[in-house]
């Protein structure tokens, strides 16, 4: 039996279209107005708008489309995983054994994460040893950084073979800390005025 | 490769069942200590956390009081206070330094021993388990140490009301320097310091549990309970599990700091040119709003914490003795995403007056009043399941309105307290105070009363007593009231919150009166509270036995057995095949189809769209 | 009323996330790392932050470069920045490498191999937190000045002119002077400030690129003089720092210290599993799965000092 969704009149093509892109739209004059703005720090804006409006965005579009908001399918995966209670050893050996059935031998792969882990970091000093303007340089550790952990992360830490659905659980919350970065440099160039002058 | 597999795990498998089956037989003889006390159980722990917050809700409830007689007989010799507090009172006149600490601890223990550690302790421990259909959390043993972690800071916040100089008095928000300084004040000693030495102890209990449940309700559920059939209390859980985890270790870092600046003299939240007794001292470079910074990241998704079970388990009654589907499901469920999301980026309203970067009050303006749409949205909806039902007043209804009312109340006055502007006057007087009692004191211990009566044939097997949770709803509300509602008033004419004394001025000497009337009103509302404790203990013995599902409710904690077993189902664990808010469905005999009956058994009452 | 609906019943339609499954597809033992690990990520977010805020409001914060340039045996002269970091933080990825194969030995139950590979672990985590060791102590033991007339190398934050106090807060690479028009008063070489008057033993001179500090006569204070001694030397501890901004050093031994006792506590669970697994002790689980979650764990804390790397060693 299908589930029958509530007979929706349907939105006509160009209202949909409009908002679609009036979103995006809206978002990138609101940004540019506010950047443009006198004395306003403006990546604290920017990361306001992107933080506000991207949700925004995407409750919109699935409204429109008439599409529940958020669908927890994910479907085309035999349930091997079934849940029952006590069984937790026997799920585990089953999945390790899967997963070594499926998955040739990755020391290979942990050897080349382990070189560019090196490597990445080799490249880090000889950019800390360069004559890059500060700013260059923070972008490009930041950038970097970002590399090594995704590796650390995704292969050492196996998170790469782990379902979508559990990656996005853990990267999410890392926005949060981004706004908390926002918001305390903000805070703190505007304590080094104070230091300054 | 394959067939050594398939003999492994079926020889696993049954390995692993022997172990169950021989738990099960050996729980029948227990001894006392293991049962109760050591317990593995979620249910006995469950249990063992409330005991502990009724015990601190109290302690901190007897805080209030003495802070109320104080500022309704300013000046009067008390002769039993003296004799109770000592020399923190001598001639029975509690010393200003005292008060201080009162307000602190009181704060303390209301917010994160009596409505976190408590709240979600004693009904994610109890509900979750039983209501997405498992046998247990997905670590008992976490979940037991959990709980001993939460007693012994409860343990450690206590001790500190007897050493020498009194308990820390720096606020619940300990800011610095008072907290950072151990000379500043007398409780900035090693009354601050056993603070955070049991703060630390509470978040590695919160760690503890949040990660528990939240993969507990992520791994666990019975066949059929997918994530739109979650009752709305589990919801909350779930939302609020993860606030934790993710807020609490903010402030740990910042707790850290703290205590470098204390015993190690560093100056992270310390700034240059502080003189105490005269002394300049040497400590530079610090930032004081830095700590307030890391303090509110948690601080406000603290508040919901604190805030979001109370509104699950709202929903819920409000939904079983409405006898009416909860209206808006989903919505009610976006909006507790958008809420528990949104807390993480709001905090810094609490600093508008902090000295801080004020183009971050017009950002935090903002934020903050996005929180009004989801608030406004679980609002709206409770008011319209309630709109034409048949509302059955047990106490737990009497508190689930109770607590719409307290909500609606407060929660106005949060929109006021949300802009940067009004908040230039309003900040750090009563009417704030008469905010945050109502919309999060107030209202979270509503759910939590309304949490007891409903669930209390679950925990004890027995009923509680209607007529006496009826006097103590009505006396409850009315003295809140009383209480909070003129404190608006006094905090518009401008009188300061965490004051000791009004009588210097006579702009705040004209409020005398009223500072009585509302000591009196709650004196009234702490003697109400012996009703509760009362009627809790009482029944827990002498109630009428409870019958399986008292309320006529649909989720499955009610198709367990009267009388408690580990592992909750004797058999099979029911399947689920509805969601929990069947009630009064056109076609059906009944006005309720629980959720683990099947759409093959109610032929005349399912409609198209159903599964 | 729709009957018929009722009687053809059909399943309804699942998915991983309609229960009785498990939707990651994960033990919730391993889940409970993760959600742990989650959780510690953003404490240790929490003190980088505070890191950043401090920094991005203080002038006088010293460039890493300056402080972190020795090497073990090299003398105090040797100026080599991020090379002994770089060392540290290689051997902390060679010990993450060994636990990974550890693990997937574990997953092949080959208990030997995963014992072998655990050591190898345990012994590039000690060596990391010798190497720690060694810098800590470094640092707190300080650097040795050998001049009397110093050559200061004016750093862009050299002239940075506070409004109350017309100071210039000049880097030195070996400490922090603070200059007016015509004294130079070394701020808390060991702790206290020395006295203006003790400032007035010395000239200063400046061009575009150096500050020189010229003695005046031989009539120096004696704080002066054991500043200048040859081989005098001081260094950083938890409240002061002589290459600027005392916060830094606090900071630095915090994060550092907190990280260490990571790593520590890692050490710990690692030596008590390679115990087990070459006890046998998970054999009758049929599984390793607990030398995958202290290899999780482990990998966090080689995940985290990326992160300290970054902030503490190479941002200026
Ligand atoms: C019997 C009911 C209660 C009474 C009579 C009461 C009374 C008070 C009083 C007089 C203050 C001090 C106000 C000031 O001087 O600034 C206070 C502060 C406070 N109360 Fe309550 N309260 C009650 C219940 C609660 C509850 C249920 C909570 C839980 C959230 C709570 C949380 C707080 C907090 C957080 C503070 C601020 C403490 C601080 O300033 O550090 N109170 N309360
Ligand atoms: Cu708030």
């Amino acid at each position: 039996m299908e589930t029958q969704t509530l007979a929706h009149k349907p939105i006509p093509v160009y209202v949909k279209s409009i908002f679609s892109a009036l979103i995006p739209v809206l978002t990138l004059v609101l940004i540019t107005v506010t950047l443009s703005a006198k004395n306003v720090p403006g990546g604290t804006i920017a990361a306001l708008w992107i933080y506000l409006l991207i949700p925004a965005y995407y409750v919109v579009s699935r409204l429109l489309s008439g599409k529940q908001l958020l669908t927890f399918s994910h479907s085309n995966e035999s349930h091997s995983h079934e849940y029952v209670p006590g069984d937790e050893d026997r799920y585990i050996v089953q999945s390790i054994n899967h997963h070594l059935e499926h998955h040739e031998s990755p020391v290979k792969k942990f050897v080349k994460v382990f070189w560019i882990l090196l490597v990445v970091t080799l490249i880090e000093v000889g950019i800390a040893y360069s004559s890059l303007s500060k700013m260059t340089m923070a972008v490009l550790f930041m950038f970097f950084t970002i590399v090594k952990a995704i590796y650390i992360a995704g292969t050492f830490m196996h998170l790469k073979d782990e379902t979508k659905q559990f990656i996005w659980t853990l990267v999410l919350p890392v926005f949060f800390l981004i706004w908390f970065i926002f918001i305390l440099l903000t805070e703190s160039g505007y304590l080094l005025g104070h230091r300054l002058f | 490769m394959e067939t050594s597999t398939q003999t492994q795990s079926t020889a696993v498998h049954s390995h692993t069942n022997d172990v169950h089956i021989h738990e099960h037989e050996h729980h029948h003889h227990q001894s006392f200590i293991s049962k109760y006390i050591f317990s593995l159980d979620h249910k006995t722990i469950g249990k063992q956390y409330l005991i502990t917050a009724i015990f601190m809700a109290i302690v901190g409830m007897s805080l209030s009081l003495l802070m109320r007689a104080q500022l309704g007989w300013p000046g009067e010799q008390f002769s039993f206070i003296g004799k109770l507090l000592g020399k923190f009172a001598e001639g029975g006149i509690i010393k200003p330094e005292y008060y201080y600490a009162l307000v602190t601890l009181h704060g303390t223990i209301m917010v994160f021993f009596v409505l976190t550690g408590g709240l979600s302790g004693t009904f994610f421990n109890l509900l979750i388990p039983l209501q997405i259909g498992t046998r247990d959390m997905a670590s008992p043993l976490l979940n037991a140490l959990s709980y001993w972690f939460f007693f012994a800071s409860s343990c450690v916040m206590l001790s500190s009301f007897f050493v020498m100089a009194g308990p820390a008095s720096g606020g619940w928000t300990i800011y610095p320097p008072l907290s950072a300084l151990p000379e500043a004040t007398p409780g900035s000693g090693t009354g601050m310091t056993l603070w955070l030495v049991s703060m630390s102890l509470f978040i590695a209990s919160g760690l503890m549990g949040g990660i528990n449940y939240i993969s507990t309700v992520i791994n666990m559920r019975t066949k059929g309970m997918s994530l739109w059939k979650m009752p709305l209390t589990v919801w909350s859980f779930f939302i609020t599990a993860i606030l934790g985890v993710l807020s609490f270790p903010v402030l740990f870092s910042g707790a850290i700091m703290l205590v470098f600046d204390r015993s190690f003299g560093t100056s992270f939240f310390l700034p240059d040119g502080l003189v105490v007794a005269d002394k300049l001292l040497n400590h530079s470079g610090g930032s004081p709003i830095l700590w307030q910074h890391l303090f509110w990241f948690l601080g406000h998704p603290e508040v919901y914490i604190v805030l979001l079970p109370a509104m699950g388990m709202v929903s819920e009654i409000l939904s079983v003795n409405a006898r009416k589907p909860i209206f808006g499901y989903k919505a009610m469920v976006y909006a507790i995403m958008a809420i528990g999301f949104l807390s993480f980026i709001v905090w810094a309203h609490h600093m508008f007056q902090s000295g801080m970067n004020p183009f971050l009050g017009s950002v935090f303006v903002f934020t903050t009043l996005l929180i009004a749409i989801p608030s406004a949205v679980k609002t709206f909806n409770w008011l319209t399941t309630l709109y034409r039902s048949n509302i059955i007043f047990t106490p737990a209804m009497l508190y689930a309105l109770g607590f719409v009312s307290l909500f609606i109340t407060g929660g106005i006055t949060g929109i006021f307290l949300g802009n940067a502007a009004v908040d230039i006057q309003l900040h750090d007087t009563y009417f704030v105070v008469a905010h945050f009692h109502l919309v999060m004191g107030a209202a979270s211990f509503f759910g939590l009363f309304a949490g007891v009566y409903h669930w209390f044939p679950k925990m004890f097997s027995k009923m509680m007593n209607n007529t006496l949770g009826k006097w103590h709803f009505w006396l409850t509300i009315i003295s809140l009231y009383c209480v909070f509602f003129p404190m608006h008033y006094m905090g518009m004419a401008g009188v300061p919150r965490r004051y000791y004394a009004f009588t210097e001025y006579e702009w705040t000497s004209m409020f005398t009166d009223l500072n009585r009337f509302i000591s009196i009103w709650a004196l009234i509302g702490g003697a109400a509270q012996v009703l509760l404790i009362f009627n809790f203990f009482w029944s827990m013995f002498k109630g009428k036995p409870a019958t399986a599902n008292p309320w006529k409710a649909n989720t499955l904690e009610w198709t367990t057995p009267i009388k408690p077993v580990h592992g909750n189902w004797p058999g099979e664990i029911p399947e689920v095949h509805r969601w929990p808010y069947d009630y009064s469905k056109p076609g059906h005999e009944e006005d309720y189809i629980p959720q683990h009956i099947p759409y093959s058994e109610t032929g005349s009452s399912n409609r198209k769209g159903d599964y | 009323m729709d009957t018929t609906l009722s009687t053809s019943h059909a399943p309804a339609k699942t998915s991983v996330w309609s229960g009785g499954v498990r939707p990651f597809n994960i033990s919730y033992g391993k889940m409970m790392m993760w959600f742990f690990i989650l959780s510690d990520f953003f404490t240790f977010m929490g003190f980088l932050f505070a890191y950043t805020a401090l920094k991005s409001s203080h002038p006088d914060w010293p460039n890493p470069d300056y402080v972190f340039k020795g090497f073990p045996l090299m003398g105090h002269h040797f100026n080599a920045p991020l090379l002994f970091v770089g060392t540290m933080t290689f051997i902390l990825i060679v010990s993450s490498f060994t636990m990974v194969i550890a693990v997937d030995a574990g997953h092949r139950r080959d208990y030997k191999k995963t014992v072998k590979y655990m050591i190898l672990t345990i012994l590039g985590g000690a060596v990391f937190l010798s190497c720690q060791a060694w810098e800590w102590s470094h640092l707190i033991h300080g650097v040795k000045l050998s001049d009397t007339t110093v050559k200061m190398i004016k750093d862009t934050n050299g002239n940075m002119l506070r409004k109350e106090v017309p100071y210039a807060m000049v880097k030195l690479t070996d400490g922090i002077i603070t200059v007016t028009p015509h004294t130079a008063i070394l701020v808390k070489p060991l702790g206290e400030k020395i006295t203006e008057e003790a400032g007035k033993a010395f000239t200063v001179s400046t061009n575009a690129t150096d500050i020189t500090l010229t003695p005046i006569g031989n009539n120096k204070p004696s704080a002066w003089m054991e500043f200048f001694n040859e081989g005098m030397t001081f260094g950083s501890t938890l409240t002061h720092n002589p290459f600027g901004q005392p916060l830094f050093s606090s900071l630095f031994f915090l994060v550092t210290g907190f990280h260490g006792f990571h790593v520590f506590s890692g050490l710990v669970i690692l030596v008590i599993i390679a115990f087990n697994v070459y006890n046998k002790r998970y054999e009758s689980r049929g599984h390793y799965e607990m030398v995958e979650k202290a290899g999780l764990y482990w990998h966090f804390v080689d995940l985290v000092w990326v992160f300290v790397f970054t902030f503490f060693y190479l941002l200026k």
